[in-house]
């Protein structure tokens, strides 16, 4: 498993140490990835970003107990998934795809299908099985090892394996035209 | 080989865990049917898309919703209340060296407390050798020095209590 950087280790100690400019480094860094992580997950703005906060809050208060010879942002992950799983569990949501937050209006032309197939790709992901949707993501977009996925959700490689190979497959379904 | 032979392939490649033998394999599969290149295309395409995923961010003053739970905001409240202490120290020097009320209640303790006479004594026999040894200019100005003397001590009160107030803040946080 990959270990926390020099200059995350750094940047933990001087949190320790009470120091708001390592903190807000440390959310300056992470934030983006965990907020699009749990809005993801949650589908609600609002939901994601009191998950997110608490994810934070929860990191600091606990950041003594942090072993620095482990990768810090999977460290935050599992907060985020355990924390993401409270919130599924108290909530029973339904998955809702919110539209306010796709790409403006400005673009360039010749970037719209670009676009076009990452809102397809975002939608089709949204329509995943919370735990497909969450491998999906830890996968490919923040290129996790599955040992490493694992650890974050706590379930066996052989489960991760099928059903990210599952989710892959209905992932392309949903984005192209179906396999016969 | 079978197609469902290829999709195993296919999720090997996807993984990053496919050996060369299975590699030439399929690639040699992929050449000669259109239908599995496609649907490897397609794979490949729609895994590779989501690391491009849009980034998606909380509300601007997220950081310092956290920062203020956390407590470190409390290191400021201390800072001000330090500066607000050294604004009155200032002020105090200040009045002590322009008005006569300090020097008659100075007076009154002094005749309270005769220990209080001695060092005063004491402290002015330093002074006035100190005095005598200033050059003429800063003589000249003798009556501008307290208040020149205060606002000194008033930095370096200020710069000290600041720091002791930050370690402060730093041990509750």
């Amino acid at each position: 498993m990959r270990k926390a950087p020099a200059e995350i280790r750094t940047l933990i100690q001087k949190a320790l140490s009470g120091d708001e400019g390592a903190c807000q480094r440390l959310l300056n860094l992470y934030k983006g990835r965990i907020f699009s992580y749990v809005y993801r997950m949650v589908r609600n703005y609002h939901d994601a970003e009191d998950i997110t906060f608490d994810t934070f809050i929860k990191c600091f208060n606990a950041l003594a107990t942090f072993d620095t010879s482990r990768p810090f942002a999977a460290w935050l992950f599992t907060i985020a998934h355990n924390l993401t799983m409270d919130h599924f569990r108290k909530n029973r949501i339904e998955v809702d795809y919110i539209d306010e937050f796709h790409p403006g209006d400005d673009d360039l032309a010749g970037d719209y299908e670009k676009k076009r197939k990452l809102e397809q790709i975002d939608l089709a992901l949204s329509q995943l099985p919370p735990l497909d949707r969450e491998l999906v993501i830890l996968f490919h977009k923040e290129e996790y090892s599955y040992q490493e996925i694992s650890e974050i959700l706590t379930i066996p490689v052989t489960t991760i394996k099928t059903r990210l190979h599952r989710a892959r497959r209905k992932l392309r379904d949903l984005v192209g035209k179906p396999k016969e | 080989m079978k197609h469902r032979e290829i999709e195993r392939l296919i999720q090997k490649t996807l993984d990053g865990e496919i050996c060369p033998r299975d590699k030439g394999r399929l690639d040699k599969h992929l050449a000669a049917c259109r239908e599995c290149a496609e649907f490897f295309g397609e794979m490949v395409d729609s895994t590779a898309a989501l690391r491009k995923l849009t980034e998606f961010y909380p509300q601007p003053g997220f950081n310092d919703r956290v920062i203020s739970r956390l407590g470190l905001r409390r290191r400021f409240a201390w800072a001000k209340a330090g500066i607000a202490l050294a604004g009155g120290w200032l002020a105090a020097a200040i009045f002590a060296a322009y008005s006569p009320l300090p020097a008659e209640l100075l007076g009154k303790i002094a005749t309270s407390f005769p220990a209080l006479v001695r060092f005063y004594d004491n402290a002015a026999i330093v002074v006035s050798s100190l005095t005598s040894l200033l050059t003429p200019v800063v003589k000249n100005s003798i009556d501008a020095t307290g208040p020149v003397i205060g606002a000194v001590f008033s930095v370096l009160f200020i710069y000290i209590l600041g720091k002791t107030l930050q370690k402060e803040a730093k041990c509750r946080t």
